[in-house]
Parts: C-alpha cells; structure tokens; sequence
C-alpha cells in the first residue's frame, strides 16, 4: 500500500507540499482529479496518477489547463469533488472558463491549485495569481507549511461545496517543494460518480443568466467575508498588546515568523489563510492599536494594498512598512534574509548575520543543459547543417528543448508560453523573409500546437514546424501524453496521430524522420527550408534517459568512445555538436563513460570516423 | 537552542535530494521538528541543485539564512566554494574531491580551477573543512553513484551532527531498494570512518 493512502490516523509522514495537498484531496474524498504538469505543481500528479486506481478515484492528464478546469467543473456539477492543479501560467490558459466557473458556482467541492514561481525557478514569469482571485472573484487559501497543504486542502473543498464556490489554493515553488512532517487525518470514501441536475439558469450562461450569476456571486462572496473574520485559517501569534504588528500569508510566513519570534522584538503577528475576500473587520482592528505594521508578503502588494487602505481611517498615523516604503521587494521569492534585513533598516535591528568572505575564483557556470545524448540536441545540429548559417530565426517552446539555447546549438531566439512557437512563426513568416524555424515537443504540441497549424496553412505562412516527438513530457518528470498510448490512470489509450493531424490541418509537406540519422535528418530539413510552405518535420526519438534505461534492462546499452590516435583535434564533434560527454582533454577529445548514452551520433559528427561504439 | 541548519549542494543527478531526505526522515523518526527544501524541474538538468535540511525546535523557514549554515556538506569541488559566500566561517564543511567538468568548460573555453587551490582558499576562510575521497571510495565499492551515501556517512560522524548513526541507517535500510542496500550501506560506513579515523 502506497504510504500516501495510510489509515494510520495521526501517524507523521514527510511530505513534500504538493504530496501533502494530494493527500488532503484524498482526506476530503474527491472522486476526480484533472490536471497539466507544470513545476512546480507536477508532483501532485504523479501522486495521484500512482494511486488513483486503489483509491477509487478518477485521475487524468489533461491535454491543457483549460481542458483540466472544464473536466473538473462539469465533475463538480455532477457533485463530485473534483481537484485541478497547475502551474501559475497554466491558469491564464484555464482562465476563460475559470472566469465564469465563479459566475455557475460548483456543486461537488472544487478546488484549483495554483502553483506560483517567485524567482522564476522554472517558469517564464513570476506572475503573482492571487489576482485571479479578485479579478474572478474565486476565494483563496494560502497554505505555508505541508501539513497546511493537506489540512486546507481539505477544509477548502467544504468551505468550496459550503459557498458553492470554486476556490483557489494557491502555493508558491518553496512552499510546494517544502517537506516537512504531515500528522494524516481519516481518508474519507471517494465519491466518484454524481448526477448532473439540469439548472440551464445557472448553467447555461446566456446574457440574461450570467448578469443574475454576477449578483449570486457577490452574495456569496459577503457571506464568505463574514465568515472569514472569524475563520480559524487566519489566525494570530505573539503577544496581544504589542504595538508592532506583523502581517503575513503564504511561503513568506515561514521567514517572516521565524525571524521575528527568534528576533526578541515583542509583536503581534496575524497569519491570514484566507486572505481573498479579505477579512476587512479582522484587519481593521489587528491595526487599530499598532504603531508600526510590518506587511510581508512575497511579489505583488496585494495585502498591503488592502491594509493600506484600512489605516486611512483605522489608524491614520500607522507605520506601515512593507514594498511601498521600500523595506520589501516585488521581486523574487523571499528568503529569512528578506524578513532580517527589512527589520534591520526600518528598526535598527542587527539581525543579518556575519558571513564568509571567499577569495574571488573564477568558477566555470554550470547551466542546465540538454542531457548527454537527447535526441533534442540531434535534430537542432540536423537543422542547423542544413542552414548552414542563413539568416534564420528559432521560434522555440516550452519544454526541455528550449535549453537549446546554450551554446553550440543557440536555437532559440523566441519565446512567451505554450505553442508560442508555432503561433509566433505565422507572424514572423508574416513579418520577415528570414528562414523561420519552429520546434515544438510532442506534449506541448497537443497542448496547444496545433490551433497554431491550422493558422499557418489557412493563412498561407512560410515556415519548418518540427515536432519534437520524444514520445513523453520529459522536463516535468516523464508523465504521459496522448501521443503515447497510455493514460494518467495508467490504461493503455489510443496513440494521437501527429502525422495524420498535420494532414488533416491541410500540411502538404510532411517528413517524419529519426533525429539520429543524421545525414536523412539534415536532407529532409535542406527540403523544408526550400519548401514555400508550411513544411512540417516530426522527428521522433524516445526521450534519452527513457532509452537508455530500457537498454540497460535489456542488456543492450551501449556507449562510445574516441580513438586517440584518429582524433585530430579539430573540435568538430565539440563546436557544432557540443554533447556534454565529449570532453576536450590537452591534445585529444574523450567521451566521459560516465556521461555517454550511447545516442552515437558524435560517430556521424566526425569528419574523421574518430568515434566508435565500444566493443564487449 | 537555534536550529540546526544543513546545506547540500551538487549537480543534478548525483543524489542531493536523496541524502536530505535520509537526514529528514531520520530526523522524523527521532521526534525532531524538521523542514527542508528541495529543486524540482529544470535545474536538475545538469545544473546546480542546493537542497537545505532544518532540525530543531522553531525550525520554520525551509531556507537557511546567510551565515547561518551549520553544516556544508558539497558533492563537487566546486559547487561546494560557490556555497561558500553564504555560509559563515565557522561552518562546517565537508566536500567530495571529484570535479564535475561543466559542458560550458569544453564548448565556451571556460575554465574550471584547480582543484588544490579551491581547497587550500575554502580551508583559509572556513577552517572547519574537511575534504573525504567520497569518489574513490565510491568507485573502489564499484559504483561511483554512491558517492553521495559516503558523504551522508561522513556527517553523521560530524560531532556537531544532531541525529544519531542508528537512525540514519535504519532510513536507510527503509528508503533504499533491497538490492542497492548492501553497497549503500558499506558506503556510508567508509564515509563514517574517513572521519573517525
């Protein structure tokens, strides 16, 4: 039994946030969890994809964010509690029906998690979605720690079927990616199937439904204020009559507390859980008696804003320090060095510790780089042998492809979100008579990559489209896609056909190729540049790390190497190829045994047949 | 008492999530508050991951403050002096002394230095710096992945470390596949030793 379905009550588990929210899904007995990977919310999915089955639940990847909310809001209509979760971004992609999800209201609890990315580990931005919450109305809890992840979780969905409302919980990377000790609660039955009773007045929103809908939304919303006042998910610490007040929520409390209860300045700290609608009452008398409010709360003012607001009449000679007064950035996530260094300029403190002062060395950077052997790095020589330094502009995506950025490849010079690659290329086929080239992966193609095709041809662009067909969704850790013939429930589906999409868009230039064939590979991209069209390439080739792992099961795994005395230095295999395992040395390149997957392609690299397979 | 506070750090792939996690859950299993941080998504694509444990009554923030570092434990030479300007000088550190040559230094002819001197500068400003062959030893076991497991065993034979020998290895003998278990524990016990002794 997977330890994430333990009816051990009470027992403490370490659990990363994103385990700790599956598991207050489970707590709280969904029957139907939808969602698109995204760091730094996929972990919730590969728990709930490994347990669905012995759960009870219904679990699926969705081909895009949208689909996923649409999924879980018709689940929820049904009165099935539904959870959705991803990442920051991936709600601007959801949020055309999100909107008006708040507009029909939910029946079943439906919960939406949204994974934000202060500091832009692994995202294009670092939007802050607790907006979503006052542009769509939607309420919002914001868990600190794992265990909040699982017990708000939890409380989310009644308070969501109590207000018939969706909610927003919304995390940040650290607190996703935190582990910590979760004491787990009962697992409650899973309610996977419902019935839909038809209410096309609340359902079916026409003008004259959704201007009613609007008005329930608010109602609901002040009924939801109220009781946040009094709810016990904000909640106070420190001493009541102190006259320095602190004012948190999220990833930030973690710091923020820390720092000052360690600090020995006496204050009053109020943890807001719910802070969306904001508990105006609660707020206002929490600042009433204070000299100085501290507002901490990473990226936007959003708290300080609202307090800000409160104070003109609560206590209009407040101290307020927070972003506005400069003592708080709007960028990046926060870290305890934040939280002390705030306090040290607006209170005098000394709370920034003494650190290590390092001679200045050099040091080699170390980017995140194509892994050795990925069939990604293949195709973009196979592209770049054909242009052979044309002037040409690389419209790139989301995915483990765009690390194509590093030198030798530099193959990606455009990029905003999901299927920009392709939508972007029918602009600058528009803009420009540069070569266009634009590389999508498979799951970001059936994400959104293929409204982009339909575009091009009907709208006669010029450029190569290349699937990367690596046959999974690789960055976000291997979950399965449509194109593979296997579902988040682990069931065998039918494989989407790229081939016959393209065909069916109206592709009249179409080659599928394997990326390590290189001198097919680099004829088949010669073709499609000179094509005056929207020439589509699939190549496919299983993701590296996928290949060499079954290689090493079937006892088939093979590697490379260098034969000393037919390398002449000429750098060929490291300047335009640049795999990480080949290795300059002082007169000789070698390949790293510890590194090679064995893809071979350096051997086609060489002009000299340098590179050969290893024999037994 | 302030929380005990551990960073790691290494290259995606060589197992710094794996030995934070051994420590936290031994933590757990002694009744220890403990929170820890770790990367997930595109940095463990060959780039730096740090990773921080946190043991202790009031250990609330995941992230450790600068200068407030009491154990560096450093999977590669030099990742282990790029942590170095955020820990204090008396931090302890303990580092593997096998270079991982970044693909930057072969492609944009940048240079990685030279390993003695890094050690010689890292033991200059924090003289609690200990080098141990977790490489060598790692390879002389027959595999040099376990690198990882020997540097963990040379924590827990650092006086200062604040779980016991016994728990570490009972997570271990609960976290690690039967058939990895054998070497990952003489692993951890060559790294016990190369402290000890």
């Amino acid at each position: 039994m997977d330890r994430i379905l333990s009816r051990d009550e009470g027992k403490k588990l370490f659990l990363l946030g994103n385990e700790g929210i599956a598991r207050g899904a489970l707590e709280a007995g969904i029957g139907l969890a939808a969602t698109y990977p995204g760091t730094p919310s996929s972990e919730i999915g590969n728990v709930l994809s490994r347990i669905a089955k012995d759960a009870g639940i219904y679990f699926e990847f969705s081909v895009n964010e949208k689909v996923a909310v649409e999924v879980a809001a018709a689940a929820s209509a049904c009165g099935v509690r539904s959870l959705t979760f991803m990442k920051h971004v991936g709600l601007n992609v959801a949020a055309d029906p999100f909107m008006t999800i708040a507009y029909t209201g939910v029946r079943g609890g439906f919960v939406l998690v949204s994974a934000d990315d202060p500091s832009c580990h692994s995202s294009q931005n670092e939007q802050d979605n607790r907006y979503y919450g006052q542009i769509s109305g939607a309420p919002i809890i914001e868990p600190s720690t794992p265990q909040e992840c699982k017990d708000m979780t939890r409380i989310g969905f009644d308070l969501s079927e109590k207000f018939e409302l969706p909610f927003i919980l919304r995390t940040t990377t650290r607190v996703s990616h935190m582990r910590a000790p979760v004491s787990i609660g009962p697992l409650r039955g899973p309610k996977a199937e419902g019935r839909f009773e038809k209410d096309p007045e609340r359902f079916v929103v026409l003008p004259a439904h959704a201007r009613k809908r609007h008005a329930v939304l608010l109602e609901q919303l002040a009924k939801l204020q109220e009781f946040s006042e009094k709810s016990e998910l904000n909640r106070f610490e420190g001493s009541r009559d102190s006259k320095l007040g602190v004012l948190t929520a999220g990833a930030a409390y973690n710091y923020t507390a820390e720092v000052i209860h360690a600090s020995g300045l006496g204050h009053r700290l109020l943890k807001l859980g719910l802070p969306h609608p904001f508990p105006a009452k609660l707020v206002r008398e929490f600042i009433e008696p204070l000299d100085t409010l501290i507002v901490s709360e990473e990226l936007e003012p959003i708290m300080e804003t609202q307090a800000l607001a409160l104070a003109k009449d609560a206590n209009p000679k407040l101290k307020v320090i927070g972003k506005g007064s400069g003592h708080f950035p709007r960028l990046y996530e926060y870290s305890p060095d934040t939280m002390a260094s705030a306090l040290d300029k607006a209170l005098g403190t000394k709370l920034a510790k003494p650190v290590a002062t390092p001679k200045e060395m050099k040091l080699p950077n170390r980017p995140p780089v194509l892994c050795p052997g990925c069939p990604h790095r293949s195709t973009y020589y196979a592209a770049r042998k054909a242009l052979n330094k044309r002037d040409s502009v690389y419209s790139t995506d989301i995915g483990c492809y765009t690390l194509g950025i590093q030198p030798p490849m530099l193959a990606a010079d455009f990029l905003l979100c999901m299927g920009s690659s392709v939508d972007a290329a029918c602009g600058f086929s528009k803009a420009t008579d540069q070569l266009i080239l634009a590389f999508i992966g498979d799951s970001t193609f059936f994400h959104s990559g293929i409204h982009g095709m339909i575009n091009a041809v009907y709208n006669g662009d010029r450029f190569v489209y290349t699937i990367l067909d690596n046959r999974t969704t690789a960055m976000t850790g291997h979950q399965p896609n449509p194109g593979m013939g296997v579902n988040g429930m682990g069931e065998p589906s039918p494989e989407a056909d790229i081939e016959g999409i393209a065909k069916a868009c109206g592709v009249k230039w179409l080659r599928t190729i394997d990326p390590s064939e290189t001198k097919d590979a680099i004829e088949a991209y010669k073709e499609a540049l000179d094509y005056q069209g929207v020439a589509v390439i699939v190549s496919r080739r299983a993701c590296v790390l996928l290949e060499a792992r079954d290689r090493k099961k079937a006892g088939s795994f093979r590697q490379f190497h260098v034969k000393p005395d037919d390398c002449r230095f000429c750098l060929t295999c490291i300047k335009q190829y640049g795999c990480p395992a080949l290795v300059k040395g002082e007169k000789k390149v070698h390949i790293d045994a510890a590194l090679c997957n064995g893809c071979g392609v350096c051997a086609q690299v060489c002009p000299y047949k340098a590179i050969e397979e290893d024999k037994e | 008492m302030k929380p005990y506070s551990i960073l790691v750090t290494g290259v995606g792939g060589q197992g710094v999530l794996f030995i934070c996690q051994i420590i936290g859950e031994a933590a757990l299993l002694e009744g220890k508050e403990v929170v820890m941080s770790e990367v997930h998504g595109m940095a463990q694509r060959g780039g730096v991951v740090t990773s921080t444990v946190r043991i202790g009554a009031g250990a609330l923030s995941p992230l450790v403050a600068r200068g407030d570092a009491d154990m560096l434990i450093g999977m590669e030479p030099v990742e282990t002096y790029r942590m170095l300007n955020v820990v204090s000088p008396n931090t302890e550190i303990i580092t593997s002394e096998v270079p991982i040559v970044p693909a930057s230094v072969s492609i944009s002819g940048e240079v990685y230095p030279d390993v003695n001197e890094l050690f010689s500068e890292a033991k200059k400003t924090c003289p609690a710096f200990k080098v141990i062959e977790a490489g060598r030893i790692a390879r002389e076991l027959g595999n040099p992945v376990v690198a990882n497991v020997v540097l963990l065993g040379a924590f827990a034979a650092a006086k200062t470390c604040p779980i016991r020998k016994e728990s570490l290895l009972a997570t271990m003998k609960e976290s690690v596949p039967a058939k990895a278990l054998a070497i990952n524990l003489k692993a951890f016990e060559k790294g016990f030793e190369s402290v000890k002794a």
